[in-house]
């Protein structure tokens, strides 16, 4: 359970007030992360594209956070895209969204959502949600692990563990 | 979890199974459990008529006659049973398997706990997550 470094987190939203509530409740976590924000699902595959390459000031993320309705490519649009890329699909993807409908929640668990919260009402409501979020993908799951040509190699002749 | 989500955990070690159950009631988490020796028996019990959603799975990797990698193949390339969460509680620490479970559709992947108290914790934090996920409840 221990932590070695900063989780980093891919939040795509594009509701500017949804991104700085979310912002706030995984700051005042205490798990220490670096959140990168996609305002469109284009933007986020462009922001995952360049993840797949080693540039360090756009790591790939340990945890897609992932609205549904957006303008341009839609949150579903996204996942399917995410789970068809041999480097991406390991990535857990978290919906977060204010529809509860039954085909929404459908549709994203058979994309392979690896979880669908609606959007709490209140801020309270919105910090407890984001600890809890936390304490289960960073504090009791193992992360995947994002092998990147610098650690290729480092690990030459020897396990990548 | 409340008591109208089912936990389905696969396990060939009765002993875990059971302290998994105590350790749910000494939390007070209301929840259907069923404990299944083999991923067989587990893919008997989903095309049952019987076959209750919401659920989740807790599963194992290593478990004789049929793994957890091929169960977990078997479950997301078939269109219904896709839509379940499969959570790994694995032994094994490996990242290859951490890696293979997670891109083969594990909502989860954690190491089996230490002790007993580690286990309530690790039962208590999967209770609070899956608590506030809404889950396919029927097809």
């Amino acid at each position: 359970m221990e932590i070695f470094k900063s989780v980093v987190i891919l939040l795509v939203e594009d509701d500017p007030g949804d991104q700085k509530l979310i912002k706030k409740s995984l700051c005042s976590d205490r798990i220490k992360n670096e959140l990168y924000t996609a305002s469109s699902g284009e933007q986020a595959w462009e922001y995952l594209r360049k993840s797949k390459t080693d540039n360090e000031d756009i790591p790939m993320p340990d945890l897609i956070l992932l609205d549904l309705n957006m303008p341009g490519m839609g949150g579903k649009e996204l996942l399917k895209l995410v789970k068809a890329d041999e480097e991406l699909r390991s990535i857990p993807v978290v919906i977060l969204t204010t529809s509860d409908a039954d085909k929404d929640i459908l549709e994203s668990y058979e994309l392979q959502a690896s979880g669908y919260i609606k959007k709490p009402v209140s801020i309270d409501e919105f910090a407890v949600v984001m600890r809890d979020l936390s304490e289960y993908w960073f504090v009791i799951c193992k992360r995947v692990s994002h092998v990147t040509a610098a650690d290729k190699r480092c690990f030459v002749g020897g396990a990548n563990e | 979890m409340n008591n109208s989500i089912s936990l389905l955990t696969v396990d060939d070690d009765a002993t875990d199974a059971k302290l998994i159950k105590h350790a749910l009631a000494e939390l007070n988490i209301e929840c259907g459990f069923i404990h299944f020796i083999g991923y067989q028996d587990l893919l008997e019990y989903l095309r049952s008529p019987g076959f209750i959603m919401p659920c989740i799975i807790l599963m194992d990797l290593n478990t004789p006659q049929m793994s957890g990698f091929e169960f977990l193949e078997i479950i997301k390339n078939d269109p219904i049973f896709r839509r379940i969460p499969a959570i790994v509680l694995s032994g094994s620490t490996s990242l290859t398997d951490v890696n293979r479970s997670y891109s083969l559709g594990a909502a989860g992947y954690m190491p089996k706990p230490g002790d007993y108290e580690e286990l309530k914790n690790m039962l208590g934090i999967i209770h609070k997550y899956w608590f506030v996920n809404k889950l396919p409840a029927i097809y």
